[in-house]
């Protein structure tokens, strides 16, 4: 056999084949170069062999455990978990924020009557057909006015709101006007009334039946009037109601 | 025995073996110490495929340097920025002393002054015990191309302690 210095470094490791070990043995006999080489490792392993492990910083082994007890939730996940909590919080906060509802109605307002013609599902000048209607998709209508003023029932349908509920939307239209009343189905955060100017436009939330009513309208007398419209149909014992 | 007990009793006691070849493989204990953390999380979470018996040391290096590989990928992939005080592992860069204080400083820096692929394999194979077998599985190379490592590995530190005697 020749030199080969790499099967020199196995033979020292004790990890050639039996067959081969032999062979390298009996090189290591005959060839100086090689026994040095061999001899040189074996110094070298002892010397290698008699370093210490350097001790861990304190508290990495406390480190360790601490990790581990959240071993569930990879650490990708983590990074996002706690902005997308944040997120819901906020969401489900905002959902109920009177304010946040208040802007929310003026802006569909404002889709609804931008469009032509209006997206109603439903268009009557009675009230009694839109809460029958209604009443028919599983919602119970507060008892409306078939006008106030000038304005005059038009028609009604679903609105997606921002907090990705649906709330009855029904249209009144005058000549120069036009108002929406919502009846807001999730909880909304609101003591009796809250009146806002968002949007351009004049939001009213209010409590009617044990729901939260919105008006929006661009005019604030006409909002007023239909406040006081609103109200005494409530206390009306025996009001049509669905 | 379950999870916990096993982690507690197969794998942790490595804790200090493993900093130790972290440490000398990347050269500064902070690199060492997060490199450390994350194999034994990794570990913990596939405890089920280690086998109770088989050498505990082995398998947590074999972890240790797939972590090491994956960070390297990831900066790898991460846009070119100036790093000021890069703590990515450096070559010949000895490690503090104050950190290791084995008075074998001379031989320390030896070890750090090799480039990785060597270095890596000499302290697998002379400072943590590991077969050959062992190494080539951790490193995901041929058992032959450990023992060239190691071989050129060990040359290379006869050479830098022939320069500075200690």
């Amino acid at each position: 056999m020749s030199c080969d210095p790499e099967r020199v470094t196995g033979f020292v490791d004790g990890e050639l084949e039996p067959a081969l070990a032999a062979e390298v043995a009996a090189h290591l006999e005959s060839c100086p170069e090689c026994r040095g080489q061999a001899e040189a490792e074996r110094a070298l392993r002892v010397r290698l062999r008699a370093l210490t492990n350097p001790e861990p910083p304190r508290g990495l082994e406390a480190r360790v455990r601490e990790v581990l007890r959240e071993p569930a939730f990879p650490q990708r996940a983590m990074r996002w978990a706690l902005p997308a909590a944040a997120v819901l919080v906020l969401g489900i906060w905002l959902r109920g924020h009177a304010p946040f509802v208040a802007w929310d109605l003026a802006r569909d307002h404002d889709k609804c009557f931008s469009r032509q013609p209006l997206p109603a599902a439903v268009s009557s000048r009675d009230p009694e057909v839109l809460a029958a209607w209604f009443a028919r998709q599983g919602t119970r209508l507060p008892a409306l006015p078939a006008e106030v003023g000038e304005l005059r029932l038009v028609g009604a349908r679903y609105c997606p709101l921002a907090s990705l509920s649906l709330a009855p939307h029904v249209y009144y239209r005058s000549a120069t006007s036009r108002l929406s009343v919502f009846v807001v189905p999730q909880g909304v955060r609101l003591e009796d009334r809250l009146e806002s100017e968002t949007h351009g436009e004049q939001v009213l939330l209010m409590r009617l039946d044990g729901a939260v009513v919105g008006v929006v309208g661009g005019r604030e007398d006409e909002v007023r009037a239909f406040e006081s419209a609103l109200r005494p149909v409530r206390a009306a014992e025996g009001a049509p109601q669905r | 025995m379950d999870r916990d007990q096993r982690f507690e009793a197969e794998l942790l006691p490595q804790l200090r073996p493993l900093f130790g070849a972290a440490y000398r493989m990347t050269g500064n204990a902070h690199d060492a110490e997060d490199l450390v953390q994350e194999t034994f999380l990794r570990a913990y979470r596939a405890i089920d495929r280690f086998q109770p018996g088989s050498n505990a040391r082995a398998w947590l290096l074999t972890i240790l340097q797939r972590v090491r590989t994956d960070a390297f990928r990831r900066r790898q992939r991460r846009p070119k920025t100036v790093e000021l005080g890069d703590e990515t592992p450096q070559i010949g860069v000895a490690p503090a002393q104050d950190a290791l204080a084995s008075g074998y400083e001379d031989l320390e820096r030896a070890i750090a002054s090799l480039p990785e692929a060597f270095r890596t394999a000499v302290v697998m194979r002379d400072l943590q015990d590991l077969s050959y077998a062992e190494i080539a599985e951790a490193l995901s190379v041929p058992v032959g191309t450990v023992m060239s490592r190691i071989h050129r590995g060990r040359a290379l530190l006869r050479e830098a302690l022939t320069r500075r005697p200690g």
